[in-house]
């Protein structure tokens, strides 16, 4: 059963609070990205997603427009992050595991935190329709129904967000030759 | 087509968005064109890693760890409100409003009856949970209900005596005086009491639901049984939780599943007995939170004249008939419609008494302001009392009825607009309210989305 996002958060404010979770299925997977690539390092993605998702739901009364969950969310998550990061000395650590990285032979997707912090500097508006598209697995249409959006925009948006990635994943590999060197 | 329309529409085409025309112009552009070949590579060469990169965050699981954290968040909150003698109480709202205390007094006890009702109406497989504590001869306990904006800080205290009497008063810190309430499921009569204010509200209790054993009714003395039989696990809704220490005592915690509520039990090591007891407030109250009983002794010597329902002499007298049988979809309908009756129109906002009671709390004032400063009528109240009973029917639906309330913002008389549905037990199809209050049985894929 999917339903959209207004509904679910209806639910939630109407005394269904079980219901959050599938507010959590369907977002957490774009929150880890988001924040890893903030953080530099994937348990505390994991840690600050959590917090993210629970401030969401004791909030969600302040939500004026149940439909945007997800920029309001992504909202609250992006102040999260930079509290965690506060504490942390998060430049140093991520400076430490690309230079880790780096040494492997084959690149591992799985672990890529350049292309993780990459996507985390865009500017908002593109960061959201990549989000959206790879790590909450959304088709452009629905992303366009999503973001109020007519399609066109969507791929505007998504070709302009792949030249800056692109841009910030060829300095880094720039950076990285410069140091072997 | 040149370079810069390919590399406008290139998104488009690996997002397989474009049409027959342009995707073959594309390709042949494609054919000719090395550096757009290129850019395409690279550009697919970024969604895969892209991809690569989402498959792999997205098998993080992080669902039940923040369902966890929002029950620890919301103890942690209530326990904050609680220290703070905040909270935005049921209680403290009505008195705000400038309403009549009667008014006030219809609505706690309804409250109060949503609260405490298991006690008088088990669910079958909840009676196995209260059977035991239906067992002892008198009992006294003290209460506290940690629901978060529903009950202000303060104290119940609960006293029980066989068959089926209980008397609990109600002290709130920033409320003056008290309040008692004294019930009889025997005689079928809930008093209460406000004595600072010499009123009394007799509540009489129509179609009680009858068991088998109501003479036996008993509250605690058998927990004893109930302990030993759930640690033998002859029963899947039980479980044994482990030894836990409560405030320096040894103590046996179980934990009693059932579909709409739980319930935890802490039982002294030794004696066996119950000295704590924790269960959920159900769904329908629209606050998460628990009801805790603590301090909880048995077989205490009780004078039968705390337990009277006689109202005092001296006290200003109300009576209202209250019909304590299990809501029916046909009283369910006749509550919205005495709801719509009083607010010209509107359906409630959702079906919960916290929302209910927010939604009086706002009406009852105008209706009084309407009405030239007269307070609703003993004639309105009742009416409100039949309504909230009728509107708690989803309450009492299993948990696979589905049920959906999409009644918020429609006005009575929207034949097009269906406000309720569920699936009744065992029935293929669905029962659906619809504004102007008709009741059709739909099959499920013509449901409303």
């Amino acid at each position: 059963m999917t339903e959209n996002d207004t509904y679910y958060v209806e639910r939630c404010l109407d005394g269904h609070p079980d219901d959050f979770r599938h507010l959590v299925r369907r977002y957490q997977g774009v929150l880890m990205a988001n924040l890893a690539g903030k953080l530099g390092d994937r348990e505390k993605a994991e840690e600050a997603a959590q917090e993210t998702l629970v401030r969401a739901y004791f909030n969600m009364g302040k939500l004026n427009k149940p439909g945007s969950f997800f920029s309001w969310m992504l909202g609250i998550a992006d102040n999260v992050a930079k509290e965690h990061q506060r504490k942390e000395h998060v430049r140093i650590k991520r400076e430490m595991i690309r230079s880790f990285s780096s040494e492997a032979d084959t690149p591992d997707f799985s672990h890529d935190y350049g292309l993780e912090a990459a996507v985390a500097e865009l500017p908002d508006a593109y960061r959201k329709v990549i989000l959206l598209r790879y790590y909450g697995r959304q088709s452009c249409t629905t992303i366009a129904e999503q973001l109020d959006m007519p399609i066109g925009t969507v791929t505007k948006t998504l070709s302009r967000a792949y030249a800056m990635l692109r841009e910030t994943l060829n300095k880094q590999e720039q950076t990285q030759v410069n140091e072997v060197q | 087509m040149n370079c810069a329309e390919c590399k406008e529409l290139l998104v488009g085409y690996v997002e397989g968005l474009l049409e027959a025309s342009e995707k073959q112009a594309i390709e042949q552009h494609l054919k000719d064109c090395r550096r757009c070949r290129e850019e395409i590579e690279q550009l697919e060469g970024l969604q895969q890693r892209l991809a690569a990169n989402g498959d792999a965050v997205g098998r993080s699981d992080l669902e039940e760890k923040v369902m966890n954290g929002i029950i620890r968040e919301q103890k942690r909150r209530l326990r904050a409100a609680e220290k703070a003698g905040k909270g935005l109480a049921l209680r403290r709202l009505i008195t705000k409003s400038p309403i009549s205390k009667l008014a006030a007094a219809a609505i706690i006890v309804v409250a109060a009856f949503v609260l405490v009702g298991p006690f008088f109406s088990p669910p079958p497989a909840f009676a196995k949970i209260v059977e035991p504590l239906l067992k002892a001869r008198t009992a006294i306990f003290k209460m506290i209900v940690e629901a978060d904006g529903l009950a202000p800080k303060g104290a119940i205290e609960g006293m029980f005596m066989h068959p089926g009497r209980m008397r609990m008063t109600f002290k709130f810190d920033q409320m003056p005086g008290e309040s008692v309430h004294i019930s009889d499921y025997e005689k079928g009569k809930l008093l209460v009491l406000t004595p600072h204010e010499n009123k009394a509200v007799v509540l009489e209790m129509q179609n009680r639901p009858q068991t088998a054993n109501m003479k036996e009714i008993n509250l605690f003395a058998e927990i004893r049984d109930f302990i030993r039989r759930a640690r033998e696990d002859q029963d899947e809704s039980v479980k044994y939780l482990g030894k836990k220490q409560l405030d320096g005592v040894t103590t046996f915690c179980y934990r009693v599943t059932h579909p709409k509520r739980e319930m935890t039990v802490w039982a002294h090591h030794k004696s066996l007995l119950p000295v704590r007891v924790e269960f959920s407030i159900p769904a329908i109250v629209g606050a998460g939170g628990t009801v805790v009983m603590t301090d909880i002794e048995f077989n205490v010597d009780l004078d039968e004249e705390l337990f009277s329902t006689e109202p005092p002499e001296g006290y200003t007298l109300q009576t209202m008939t209250m019909d304590t049988s299990q809501p029916t979809e046909a009283d369910f309908v006749e509550g919205l419609r005495i709801w719509t009756e009083f607010t010209k129109g509107q359906y409630p906002a959702a079906l919960n008494v916290r929302r209910l009671a927010e939604d009086l709390g706002r009406l009852l004032p105008k209706m009084r302001k309407e009405q030239g400063g007269v307070g609703p009528s003993d004639e309105q109240l009742q009416k409100f009392t039949t309504a909230t009973r009728g509107l708690m029917f989803p309450a009492q639906l299993d948990a696979d009825s589905d049920w959906h309330y999409a009644g918020k913002d429609v006005k009575y008389g929207r034949a097009d607009k269906p406000i309720f549905w569920y699936r009744p037990k065992d029935s293929a199809t669905y029962r659906v309210v619809y504004g102007d209050l008709s009741v059709k049985d739909v099959a499920p894929e013509d449901l409303p989305k």
